[in-house]
């Protein structure tokens, strides 16, 4: 049935319309490039951007000393609160594993880092997802096919091939754009080599990092958060496609969903905890900053008595969500649209 | 076997009983539902194609529930549904390939069946055109023909010759007593002469509860000789007769006018005779509009 579901999309508009806005990102990232290592540009006294003109090697063996020099600043941190503590600890865990002292050449990776969780992809990823899944129910109602699928032997089937398209499509769409980065990165930066080294030498606040992440690592860390928060809403906007009866309802259900951690930051009277896990773990600041969220150190949080990790426990919560989500649609199945 | 009985069915939505304490029993041949808007004709049919559950009651198949059933009763249904839509950009013939896909038809078989029902519903010629620019009536056969790709025990119309021409109301009739004998097909309308055709038995419906199922005969044996007819060249007797009795039809000719009324006692007008009573007459006797509750 899945192939029939794919069909269907494909033959309708909001197929045609995916396609376009897929095209058009991949046209468009591949102008799309980072301030290399190799690069430096800053402002003079007149305000003119200007581009620094010593050879590449020396900026960014600069640029490199400078980050190490910043973690050793840390991993002399004063102070024995938590904080503290976890800072010094990270940082002279990174010390210790640093390979060499000399710069690598890491230039693919930093444009590919850079483009893997460009906001922009994010953003039309997930415009793609909603449009696709928040209507992947409702257009059978609207084209009154609903009571043709319900009353059919495969109803099931079909409803949860639908359930494993919003699992599966945003992660082979969003694999089908790393593919074809990798492949423009490729030609423009050359092949990627040293991944196996620190994952700071491509990160700019990388002595945020928690742990000693390898550039690979961190890659592979980085883009499977992105998977998740893609993969999560489709699922959601599923759901809400399963509940509603227009489209209008269930794109405005999942538009809901998408913003409503980042709307509760405003909401200052919030638990502390509550409140960090929001502003760290909202699905806009994730798809706007992956920076500031993909295997980064940002402090504890208390939850009954137990002082967590802000980010991994934001990371847990990312995955519940997930399970929340395709617990929902499960049973959205058995009870509401077999009522 | 292929028994489908349904017992003190109650569909409540809201405060409305769409379906008020429905029982009856049915087997193979083809039965007609008949009810005016609002009557819990798809209700009912909603119920038997496992769409929504019943309120009170049940509903068994050959013995079973058709609730513990579930696919395995979904498998033997044909359900075509009053408001039918398609994917508007699949071609008739993909449509249909996607219905057979959902009642887990493939392959070989599922081709050749495809081809015979369009055949059978008279859009081989156009199977390769979108769906999406057929008539209303074209719509509706390929309708028919996804109702009958699974060859079901039991068939469901809800209003299935809406839309068709003559032509296609006749062949469509001669399809359903072609397939009749070994399926239950339950079918609404509310073209009367359709159900006079090819019922086997008629149900009428109304407010949600049954009013009677029996053959034509036993139906139109309930109005014998209650039907008259009057004439007259009075106007003003003609409005005493619309007072008085239910009047069915009203003929106006050139001098006199002709009523048609149903009556249980003699009627006391020198020109008026006792007819043989239609089915039309039975359908305006139980729904005069007056009756009918607003919806
Ligand atoms: N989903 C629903 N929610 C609430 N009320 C409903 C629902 N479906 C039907 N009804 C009510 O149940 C009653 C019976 O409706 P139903 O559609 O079964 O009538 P019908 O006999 O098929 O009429 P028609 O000839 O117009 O198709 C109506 O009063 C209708 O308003
Ligand atoms: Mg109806």
């Amino acid at each position: 049935m899945i192939f029939w579901e794919l069909k269907k999309m494909l033959k309708s508009k909001t197929g045609l319309i995916a396609i376009a806005l897929f095209v058009f990102l991949c046209g468009v990232i591949v102008f799309v490039k980072p301030v290399l290592e190799t690069e430096n540009f800053y402002r003079n006294d007149k305000y003119e951007l200007v581009a620094d003109r010593r050879p590449g090697e020396e900026i960014a063996q600069e640029k490199f000393n400078n980050k190490i020099a910043e973690i050793e600043t840390m991993a002399n941190l004063e102070g024995n609160d938590p904080f503290s503590l976890k800072i010094r600890e990270m940082s002279q865990e990174k010390l210790k594993s640093i390979k060499s002292k000399a710069y690598k050449d890491v230039s693919f990776f930093k444009v590919f880092n850079h483009r893997a969780a460009h906001p922009l992809v994010s953003f039309i990823i997930v415009i793609i997802s909603v449009l696709i899944f928040s209507n992947i129910y409702t257009d059978e109602i609207i084209s009154g096919m609903d009571n043709i699928i319900l009353s059919s032997k495969n109803k099931f089937k079909v409803l949860y091939s639908k359930l494993g398209l919003a699992i599966i499509l945003p992660i082979v769409l969003y694999g089908s754009y790393l593919i074809i980065v990798f492949l423009v990165t490729l030609g423009q930066h050359g092949t990627p080599v040293n991944g196996g080294f620190e994952a700071f030498r491509i990160v700019d606040n990388g002595s945020l990092l928690n742990g000693t992440f390898t550039i690979n690592s961190y890659l592979m860390l980085k883009v499977g958060v992105m998977m998740l928060v893609f993969t999560t809403i489709a699922v959601f906007a599923s759901f809400f496609s399963f509940i509603t009866t227009n489209s209008l309802a269930s794109i405005s259900g999942t538009l809901i969903f998408i913003v409503f951690g980042k709307v509760c930051t405003l909401m200052k009277f919030l638990p502390e905890s509550l409140f960090s896990v929001f502003s760290k773990g909202n699905y806009v600041d994730i798809m706007f900053y992956p920076n500031q969220f993909v295997g980064m150190y940002f402090g504890q949080v208390n939850i009954l008595g137990k002082s967590l990790d802000l980010i991994k426990l934001c990371n847990s919560v990312l995955i519940a969500i997930l399970f929340v989500g395709i617990a929902l649609c499960v049973l959205t199945f058995k009870m509401i649209l077999n009522k | 076997m292929n028994i489908l009985e349904i017992k003190n069915l109650t569909k409540i939505y809201g405060k409305k009983n769409a379906n008020d304490n429905i029982s009856v029993s049915l087997e193979n041949g083809v039965y007609g539902l008949l009810g005016p808007n609002g009557a819990g004709k798809t209700t009912l049919m909603k119920q038997i194609t496992t769409l929504t559950k019943p309120t009170k009651g049940k509903i068994i198949y050959n013995g079973k529930n058709i609730n513990d059933l579930g696919n395995n009763y979904r498998d033997v249904l044909g359900y075509l549904p009053q408001e039918f839509g398609v994917y508007k950009n699949f071609s008739a013939k993909q449509f249909l390939q996607y219905v057979a896909a959902l009642k887990g038809l493939s392959g070989q078989k599922a081709k050749e069946k495809i081809d015979k029902l369009l055949n059978l519903v008279g859009l081989y010629e156009v199977r390769n055109k979108a769906v999406g620019k057929f008539s209303g009536g074209m719509k509706r056969r390929v309708g028919i023909a996804q109702a009958l790709l699974n060859d079901p025990k039991i068939l469901v119309l809800d209003e299935p010759t809406a839309g068709l021409d003559p032509q296609e109301r006749t062949r469509f009739r001669n399809l359903l007593s072609q397939i009749s004998k070994d399926k239950i097909i339950i079918l609404s309308t509310h073209i009367i002469s359709d159900i006079e055709s090819i019922a086997k038995e008629t149900m009428m419906l109304k407010n949600g509860a049954m009013l009677m199922k029996g053959t034509h005969q036993d139906i139109l044996s309930s109005m014998k000789g209650k039907v008259y007819s009057i004439k007259t060249d009075q106007e003003n007797e003609v409005m005493e007769i619309q007072n008085r009795y239910k009047v069915i039809n009203i003929q106006r000719g050139v001098h006199d006018v002709t009523l048609r009324v149903v009556s249980e006692k003699m009627i006391p007008y020198p020109n008026s005779e006792a007819v043989e009573p239609s089915f039309e007459d039975v359908y305006m006797f139980y729904f005069d509009l007056e009756n009918i509750q607003e919806v």
